[in-house]
């Protein structure tokens, strides 16, 4: 292929290269001029990442080809700032919480300035349709939508909300996060914007069969293909098999005997470019035995059905059974029993970054970036799976493009990274395509739920029954937690003495499943349905219904976990009141309809010696202080939760904070971003380091001023004598005195959960499961097409009791997300299907229905506060309890405007055509 | 994943555009916006030897008046500029409104007339990727003999999903089509094959290089309806183009139904126009023509969205066009 000579006007630099005709202007941007900050995302036009403006219109620089866009001007997000003074919309981004996980972000600010040049004051609806071509995850789009509107109007956005007056300087305030600027100047570094020097790229070769026996693979052609420099199969892995807990060790990360999905690695390549690795990929030569398989759960577990692992009779991944009190006769008791069976396919997480994998082992060991929830959870298995300490295997900081459960675990990507990085002596990069990260990460259950609930004929609940059918794919992944939330999220919301819950996990030759925030649906959207029921049949109000069977502190759930601080029914009230519940309710038109769901959220469960969090505060020569902690930042604000919680402690300015997370080499040990426990257990570790640095600091600093310790107080910067201000010092003199006597002033603290170390999953699901509990109350309205059965969402309300708000901003947008994922995602859009050989038919955007900023309106939160007594500075959780109540919310709103329980989940229109049709028949 | 590997050249004029398609006969491949080209060349739809790029022909780029008041649109112009045009939007306001449903902002910066109406079509067992495709037997649309969407289908089905076709079709849009050897223009309706394999008739040397749209008539009326999930971004899953005039005592004196995304080619109908001929229409009259549009229709299972749903939509949607337009 001939190369040719492009010229390019980018930033308003003239670009000259020599690049080859089938290059696109994506690639060129990212690779040959190391312009990162557009992103790659799906590489079909659909996630719009990758939006440069050409000529001032924001174009996706996927679909153009460099060779044919030459002496036009185009812009990339580098090109928006004037050095260091931000662009308006970048401003504002920073300022309203327009960023989170900062991916989306490129595209959307180059997309918001372009409507901005042509219509200085948009409406709502003209924003929401401009950035309609790209994706977010992380906001709901309501904050992306909200700083485009400040941009145009100056004004700021609505006041703070209810927020109790405190004393607190930095924590409770409505600051941009640490790392916003980075974010919308597009200098964030996540995974696949890294190179090293020498740098070799790899593919994967992937299983065509959903289950077959590997017999022989031969590389000997791709071996001799110039640049390719490492192959690996599953005879180069150790037989390790990695599983979250020592008895779901079942995957090997690059399998030896079979595959067991369509899709799963069986060989890799590192050559110099990937073009020559997906070549040489094309030449190795897999001789396959295909085997019988099975797709379907219910199948799966049928005498007779194939089997995925030898071990494991029957493909019963894992089966979780409670069985408190007495259900059989509650119910028999009841006044009123309702029951139904739900069902749902698959979802996927749709991070807008693409896993992405960067490793380099050397003589030194291993240094890997990856996208990642928890460091320390990914070096442990890398140790396993490569045979070396675990101190040899450094997981880096990197920037995490989302994550929703589906960061948690190690993924082969890493191990076959890291592998061939040790075989090729040299830096292996891997990048997935769309198509890998809907397919080969992890995806999300699908299942079945058939669900009883009685009540008392004062409305009381008085018995829960569930049984769970979840298709687990084809490894055990999270399994065992993975079939437990649901009871543990419902007991803790509602009270009632009797419980039986049993959920089985079922093998499938599908892509293993791991974490989701409201999965499986099924058995929210069954329970809340039901509930909805119940309330009209025995004519109560739902709400008041829900109000009188909500928890309290001191409560004791079924399987013996104390409920502590609590503001569970403030959230009932202050949604309803804010959607205008008792005006709708029973009083809208025809086929208008508004509901409401109601979840708690853990935070944090019973880890084992993984459980806690440690972290050191350290005073720098200039007075600034870097904090290092093991928290991970995927996109929900934990570095700045910490940087924060930091700075309150220690009386200093924000500004003055500098952190150091997620780094196996660096940090100290955190349980991972995966269990809800970041705020309550990270952070109280950096304030109890931050107090620690501090005392040390009032030690020095009491015999400068000649006061007691005790007497002292730090803030804004300043140590004081209490009640004497004009005695004061500054705290940057008192670490450099501390210095010059010789004294580092470094602060130490770590935090472990007050929960019940006995309890397990499978075993003994009995005892305090966590700390801390959050509470969540959402609302939705909608309203129904009866001809086409198409679903408009109206209004979105969630009321969140996080205990105290770090960041009320953050706290918001993890609201605003959540509620995205719950009622849009979870309720009326998102499914998989499958063809009959276990291939899915829709990972892209095309084909599978990520909502649009033009699906979901504006999303209300509303923060909550109770002050839990554990956490630090009162908080506990932020948010994530609304993914699971929207699910309730959004299925109920259905049922309310067309008076039919939805069974069958997503709700789309052919689902609600179809309702409508059955009603009218009968 | 990188693009296959391919020569491109960027032709000055259109005469050099068709002697190099000559050139590389059965080999080239157009880009016009690049909007499915690209994408189509990612998934190795396609594999050209020679991507012949139009961005160049500033002469395929136009917006004009034609000599009996009709219009003459350069099939290089891009759907963002028909979206702008203040005489488009006076003239054939229905065009505009159809644009406006076509993708996302985004890729209507970038995309063609002449793309749009040169569409391939589409199936859930096609539009995958390579690796995805190699593990399933080469269907009637990759030259082998099977479908995997209807079993025991004896050809492609696959749906073809443009926008504007219908509504071109009913407005009576003509289009012309050059190559080194003549040029000649058909009407818009005669561009479709029918054939889910290959569904339009462009031959190899040939570039589609305008598209003529006759005067709105006086008294005419046109709309379009199109269904999709989501408010953006989606292509049709079913869609329902008319044009219909009413005459002063308010009965039916034309119409012309075109349905879209339900078969391989945009349907008409033609008897949708033999109920109403005449007519003053009733609800009773919708529903017959409703029925009969959906007897038409020839949605399979080869979408995400249900092909029996698919079928009832255009019901539905053919109701609310003619409403609409009849209110108007």
């Amino acid at each position: 292929m001939r190369k040719i000579h492009v010229s390019l006007n980018i930033n308003g630099r003239i670009e000259a290269l020599e690049i080859s005709p089938n290059r696109t202007l994506l690639e060129v941007i990212r690779e040959d001029l190391k312009l990162t900050g557009t992103k790659s995302g799906c590489e079909d036009g659909t996630c719009g990442a990758c939006t440069v403006l050409l000529n001032g219109v924001p174009v996706r620089s996927c679909l153009l080809l460099a060779g044919e866009v030459q002496g036009q001007e185009i812009v990339t997000i580098e090109g928006l700032a004037e050095g260091e003074k931000l662009h308006p919309v970048q401003e504002a981004f920073v300022k309203f919480g327009g960023t989170q996980c900062g991916f989306c972000t490129p595209g959307m600010i180059l997309t918001a300035k372009a409507l901005l040049d042509k219509n200085p004051s948009p409406t709502e609806q003209e924003i929401r349709q401009a950035i309609s071509g790209n994706l977010c995850r992380c906001t709901g789009y309501t904050k992306i939508v909200e700083s485009v509107k400040m941009v145009a109007s100056q004004h700021t956005p609505s006041p703070e909300k209810d927020l109790p007056i405190s004393d607190y300087s930095v924590v409770g305030k409505r600051v941009p996060r640490i790392d916003s600027v980075p974010k919308v100047k597009g200098d964030m570094k996540y995974s696949a914007d890294l190179y090293l020097p020498g740098m070799l790229y790899a593919k994967v070769l992937r299983s065509p069969y959903a289950h077959a026996r590997i017999l022989n693979i031969d590389t000997s052609r791709a071996e001799r293909l110039p640049g390719v420099r490492a192959i690996i199969t599953g005879k180069d892995a150790l037989p390790y098999k990695w599983g979250v807990f020592a008895y779901t060790r079942d995957m090997q990360l690059l399998p030896a005997d079979k595959a067991r999905f369509f899709g799963q690695e069986v060989a890799a390549v590192a050559a110099i470019d990937e073009e020559i690795a997906q070549e040489a990929v094309d030449l190795i030569k897999v001789e396959w035995e295909p085997l019988p398989y099975v797709l379907d759960p219910e199948e799966a577990l049928l005498e007779g059905a194939p089997q995925l692992h030898d071990d494991k009779p029957g493909n019963v991944s894992v089966r979780i059974f409670v069985n408190e009190g007495n259900v059989e006769k509650a119910l028999s008791e009841s006044s009123l029993v309702e029951e139904g069976r739900f069902s749902s396919p698959e979802e996927s997480y749709c991070q807008l970054e693409n896993y992405a994998v960067l490793a380099n082992f050397d003589s030194t060991g291993l240094d890997i970036w990856c996208p990642n929830a928890g460091p320390h959870m990914k070096a442990r298995p890398l140790s396993n799976a490569l045979g070396i300490p675990t101190s040899d295997v450094r997981v880096r900081k990197v920037a995490v493009g989302g994550h929703f459960g589906g960061r948690s675990e190690i993924s082969p990507a890493d191990f076959m990274a890291a592998l061939l990085s040790k075989k090729a002596r040299r830096p292996v990069k891997l990048v997935y395509t769309r198509e890998e990260n809907f397919n080969c990460v992890r995806q999300v259950h699908s299942s079945i739920t058939n669900c009883r609930v009685g009540v008392d004929s004062e409305g009381r609940i008085t018995a829960v029954d569930m049984k769970v059918i979840m298709d687990g794919g084809a490894y055990a992944s999270t399994g065992p937690i993975a079939s437990s939330v649901a009871y543990i999220m419902i007991e803790e919301a509602y009270k009632f003495p009797n419980l039986r819950y049993e959920a089985i996990r079922a093998y499938t030759n599908k892509p293993p499943r791991g974490m989701y925030p409201h999965h499986p649906r099924t058995t929210y959207a069954g329970l809340e349905l039901l509930l909805d029921s119940l309330a009209e049949k025995i004519g109560m109000d739902p709400l008041e219904f829900r109000i009188k069977n909500a928890v309290q502190e001191g409560y004791i759930t079924p399987t013996r976990t104390v409920i502590t601080s609590c503001a569970e029914v403030e959230t009932m009230r202050l949604a309803a009141e804010r959607a205008g519940w008792k005006e709708k309710r029973g009083h809208l038109p025809p086929y208008r309809g508004i509901g409401m769901g109601c979840s708690s959220m853990i935070s944090g469960f019973p880890m084992g010696i993984r459980g806690g969090s440690a972290a050191f505060v350290r005073f720098n020569e200039d007075g600034d202080v870097t904090v290092i902690s093991g928290v991970m930042d995927n996109g929900q604000g934990n570095d700045s939760m910490i940087a924060q919680i930091a700075a309150e402690e220690l009386g200093i300015p924000l500004e003055r904070i500098k952190v150091i997370t997620g780094d196996t080499s660096v940090t100290p040990s955190d349980q991972g971003a995966y269990s809800q426990a970041s705020t309550l257990i990270s952070g109280g570790a950096v304030k109890a380091a931050a107090a620690d640095a501090k005392d040390q600091l009032l030690e020095v600093a009491a015999q400068m001023l000649e006061a007691k310790k005790e007497e002292l107080v730090a803030r804004d910067g300043r140590i004081f004598v209490k009640g004497e201000p004009e005695r004061s010092i500054d705290i940057a003199k008192v670490a450099r005195t501390a210095l010059a006597q010789n004294r580092a002033i470094l602060g130490r603290g770590d935090r472990w959960p007050d929960a019940d170390p006995k309890r397990e999953w499978i075993k003994n699901p009995r005892g305090q499961i966590a700390s801390a509990f959050s509470f969540g109350t959402a609302v939705a309205e909608v309203e129904v097409d009866p001809e086409t059965g198409r679903v408009k969402v109206l209004n979105m309300v969630a009321a969140h009791d996080c205990g105290y708000p770090i960041n009320p901003m953050a706290v918001e947008q993890q609201i605003q997300r959540s509620a995205m994922e719950g009622g849009p995602q979870g309720v009326l859009m998102e499914k998989h299907l499958w063809t009959k050989k276990g291939q899915n038919l829709n990972a892209n955007f095309v084909d599978y229905w990520f909502p649009l900023s033009t699906d979901v309106p504006n999303i209300d939160p509303i923060i909550v506060t109770s002050n839990d007594p554990f956490g630090p500075f009162g908080a506990k959780e932020g948010g994530l309890s609304i993914s699971v109540a929207m699910v309730g919310a959004m299925a109920n709103a259905v049922r309310n405007a067309i008076g039919l329980m939805p069974k069958e989940l997503p709700v789309t229109p052919e689902v609600v055509l179809r309702m409508l049709e059955e009603k009218k028949s009968k | 994943m990188n693009l296959p590997k391919f020569e491109l050249i960027q032709p000055n004029s259109i005469k050099e555009a068709c002697s190099l398609l000559q050139e590389h006969l059965g080999k080239a491949a157009l880009l016009a916006g690049g909007t499915a080209l690209i994408v189509g060349l990612r998934y190795r739809l396609i594999k050209p030897a020679v991507v012949i790029g139009l961005k160049e022909l500033s002469a395929l780029n136009y917006l004009s008046q034609t000599e009996s008041g009709g219009l003459a649109i350069g099939s290089m112009t891009t759907l963002e500029n028909l979206e702008k045009s203040l005489f488009i939007m006076n003239k054939y306001p229905s065009l505009v409104q159809a644009i406006r449903m076509v993708a996302i902002p985004p890729i209507r910066n970038k995309a063609t007339i002449g793309g749009n109406l040169c569409l391939d079509t589409r199936c859930i067992y096609y539009n995958q990727s390579e690796f995805w495709r190699s593990s399933q037997k080469a269907c009637f649309k990759l030259g082998g003999g099977i479908c995997h969407a209807v079993e025991k289908g004896k050809h492609c089905q696959a749906v073809y999903q443009g926008d504007l076709s219908p509504l071109l079709i009913a407005l009576g849009a003509e289009v012309k089509i050059v190559s080194s050897k003549e040029e000649k223009t058909i009407p818009l309706s005669e561009f479709f094959t029918g054939r889910g394999e290959k569904p339009n008739c462009l031959g190899p040397e040939e570039i589609l290089v305008e598209v003529r749209i006759p005067p709105p008539g006086d008294g005419v009326v046109s709309t379009y309806e199109k269904l999709r999930i989501r408010e953006g971004m989606d292509f049709p899953v079913a869609g329902v183009a008319l044009m219909v005039k009413k005459g002063h005592n308010g009965t039916i004196e034309q119409l012309k139904m075109v349905l879209g995304a339900v078969g391989s080619s945009p349907i008409e109908v033609p008897k949708a126009f033999d109920i109403l001929d005449g007519q003053k229409p009733s609800e009773e009259l919708l529903q017959r023509v409703s029925e009969e549009a959906m007897n038409e229709a020839r949605p399979v299972p080869n979408l995400i969205m249900n092909a029996v749903y698919r079928r009832k939509m255009v019901g539905v949607l053919v109701r609310r066009a003619l409403r609409k337009a009849l209110a108007t």
